[in-house]
């Protein structure tokens, strides 16, 4: 016997009024076939009923008000009601790599109050000055954008130590160190934010060097080292490839910052009455509040545009 | 087609294969852009023009590189330098 009861028509719904029976005892119905009419605060409603079989017993009567999940009749039910299967999608299964991400994660929305700052910032000198570079490099030795962006976010870093450090147990120590973790999306799925060890000091080629092997290293043999992991003092992301606008990244704990990069694009803008075109990207800041705050997020943001509005961030 | 050019063709698929591994070399239509055809961002594309001179020695110029080059395009760069040719536009000043 399936037993047909008061549906909830709304999260708001505690009780309906049964006003009319569309199936007398007896009668056969089909899944899908409305069999009552119910009264709720907002409107009569058609309820269809999702079995097909037979009425045989009815216990409560129309105009009759009762509470959601009350029986409010029983039919037999015939074998052809059994639901159709449907191809079923398989589920994910996760590798540990995504485990660890996934808990990072939920710990990070759960415990981390995030603020979020963005700001457009001119890239025209920067990218003429890697143009040069490359003329002249090896192909082993070329310099793509991100690293003098991540060399201005390290400067950028150096004026707010509120930015760059680990949060632990209701503490926030800051790093005199910076170790940028760069994340990077693997094709078997997930991300990996390798802190690029020693980065403070280097210039835009060396850390550009830095990068290429350990990118190369981690898509192309999936070895990380142990020296990459939880060593980073603040994380950068970066989309710049990826046709995004821009990028709020999910901190990662225990770091209270993480920089976002969008991909580049052309805009209009207003110079003394005229206007004039440049290449800009734009850069996010999600902060920890805890920690830090707006006026301090956007100082630093502003001192990266600062920095790449004069070229190569030595 | 001759052999010289399969060779390249080779290593080019080599040079892919380990960047992207899931990209089918053979599906690719040589006369457009790789990038539009396989998902590689600009890190990618780095890895893989230093994995090709590994394999042939030859130096694909920032400019071609810049210019999101098709399988074609590389196959020109590679037979101009075996035939100790300069590609067309090609500008390699080795200041340092």
């Amino acid at each position: 016997m399936y037993e047909f009861r008061m549906p909830s028509l709304g999260a708001d719904m505690e009780a309906g009024r049964l006003i009319e029976w569309k199936a007398k005892i007896g009668d056969r119905v089909k899944r899908g076939q409305v069999v009552a009419i119910v009264d709720t605060d907002k409107a009569a409603i058609e309820v269809e009923i999702w079995k097909t079989g037979v009425l045989r017993e009815i216990l409560i009567h129309e105009r009759e008000k009762v509470p959601v999940g009350t029986v409010l009749a029983r039919f037999e039910v015939s074998e052809e009601s059994e639901l159709p299967k449907e191809p079923m999608i398989p589920e994910v299964v996760l590798s540990p790599l995504q485990k660890v991400i996934a808990r990072a994660m939920e710990t990070s929305k759960r415990e981390i109050p995030h603020y979020y700052l963005s700001r457009r910032v001119g890239i025209d000198a920067v990218l003429r000055w890697v143009e040069a570079q490359n003329q002249t490099r090896a192909v082993e030795d070329r310099i793509l954008l991100i690293a003098p962006v991540l060399r201005a976010v390290i400067r950028a870093c150096l004026d707010q130590p509120l930015l760059n450090g680990h949060y632990r147990d209701g503490k926030f120590l800051p790093s005199r160190i910076i170790h940028p973790a760069l994340v990077i999306s693997l094709r078997s799925g997930g991300s990996i934010a390798p802190a690029i060890p020693d980065a403070g000091a280097m210039t835009s080629a060396a850390l550009m060097s830095s990068i290429q092997k350990t990118v190369e290293r981690l898509r192309e043999s999936g070895t990380v080292r142990s020296s990459e992991f939880g060593e980073g003092t603040i994380a950068v992301t970066n989309l710049m490839d990826s046709g995004v606008d821009r990028v709020f990244g999910v901190i990662h704990p225990p770091q209270v910052a993480m920089v976002g990069l969008g991909a580049p694009f052309r805009e209009a803008m207003e110079v003394q009455g005229r206007v004039e075109f440049r290449t800009v990207i734009e850069v996010t800041l999600s902060g920890d509040h805890r920690v830090s705050d707006g006026r301090i997020g956007a100082l630093f943001l502003k001192k990266i545009d600062e920095i790449l509005s004069a070229g190569d961030p030595r | 087609m001759n052999d010289p050019c399969r060779l390249d063709r080779n290593r080019i698929r080599e040079a892919l294969r380990a960047v992207a591994p899931e990209a089918d070399f053979d599906s690719l239509d040589p006369t457009r852009p790789i990038r539009d055809q396989v998902e590689l961002d600009s890190m990618d594309g780095l890895n893989f023009l230093i994995r090709l001179k590994k394999l042939t020695g030859v130096e694909i110029p920032a400019g071609v590189a810049g210019r999101n080059p098709s399988v074609n395009d590389l196959l020109t760069e590679l037979q101009a330098a075996s035939s100790g040719m300069p590609a067309s536009m090609r500008i390699e000043p080795r200041s340092k």
